[in-house]
């Protein structure tokens, strides 16, 4: 089943609150990883595994450097599943 | 006949002080078993492999030859680390649980949990992903002696023993992993 951006941004924001206790109220599109929400490397691979069980997408390693911000996962999720 | 078995690293020799995103994980140490006959399996079969696509993931910078010609600088070791955490984590409880299998044991048996000392992210994560439950001890050694490599199972299965010497007799889940990316994982009944 395909997820909307919505959707994918809702659950993006719920694996970021169970990984991090960070609320899902901070977890914008424009929102970067690291400089805003401080979500290092590790917790950002345990966020991708949890993404790609819960939308079922594959992220290569060598791709999650390049999600820089909430909104680059989003896209990159809602484009994994076409 | 009894075998001695030895896990020993100086990894010191090969650090960047300079590189954060390792040279503060890694340290020196050294630790040996001795493995021999027994009235009962006190070491069940391994599981071991290797994942020869991730051999960037872990591994020197230069080599020796290219030191030698004046190439490159003193070799020390990097890795990619959110590839190793994740491989570390997923790939391995896979194996922890095949492990299991393997020696006809639940996760519930276990009086201890003994995973190469690489991280404590990874310790916490595996366990988590092992479902290990509250009365299996997990060994932390990594918190005071760093991840020596091939010393880290044995240095912490010593602590472990010596802060729980109740512990003894008991069954505990080894696990290492590292660079090739090559794996072992056996169920042992601590000595």
């Amino acid at each position: 089943m395909a997820f909307s951006n919505d959707e994918v941004l809702a659950g993006l924001a719920e694996l970021i609150t169970d990984e991090t206790g960070i609320d899902a109220s901070e977890v914008a599109l424009e929102k970067s990883f690291t400089d805003d929400l401080d979500i290092d490397s590790i917790s950002m691979m345990t966020i991708v595994v949890n993404a790609e069980e819960k939308f079922g997408v594959t992220i290569p390693d060598d791709e999650v450097k390049n999600l820089k911000t909430v909104g680059d996962a989003v896209s990159f999720i809602v484009a994994g599943q076409e | 006949m009894r075998r001695l078995v030895i896990g020993a690293e100086k990894l010191s020799d090969v650090v960047d002080p300079t590189d954060r995103s390792i040279s503060f994980l890694l340290g020196d140490g050294a630790g040996a078993v001795v493995v021999g006959p027994s009235d009962f399996p006190g070491i069940s079969g391994t599981v071991w492999g290797s994942d020869g696509s991730k051999a960037d993931a872990v591994g020197m910078n230069h080599t020796l030859t290219e030191f030698r010609d004046g190439k490159a600088p003193w070799p020390t070791l990097r890795q990619e680390g959110p590839t190793v955490f994740r491989w570390a984590v997923w790939e391995m409880a896979k194996v922890a649980k095949q492990a299991l299998e393997q020696a006809g044991v639940e996760a519930s048996d276990l009086a201890a949990f003994i995973p190469h000392q690489a991280n404590m992210r990874i310790v916490d994560e595996f366990a988590k992903q092992l479902k290990l439950p509250e009365t299996t001890v997990i060994a932390r050694d990594i918190e005071t002696t760093g991840n020596t490599s091939a010393a880290s199972i044995p240095l912490a299965t010593h602590r472990l023993l010596q802060e729980h010497p109740e512990l003894s007799g008991g069954l505990a889940l080894q696990i290492g992993f590292g660079a090739g990316l090559v794996f072992g994982a056996q169920v042992v009944v601590l000595p």
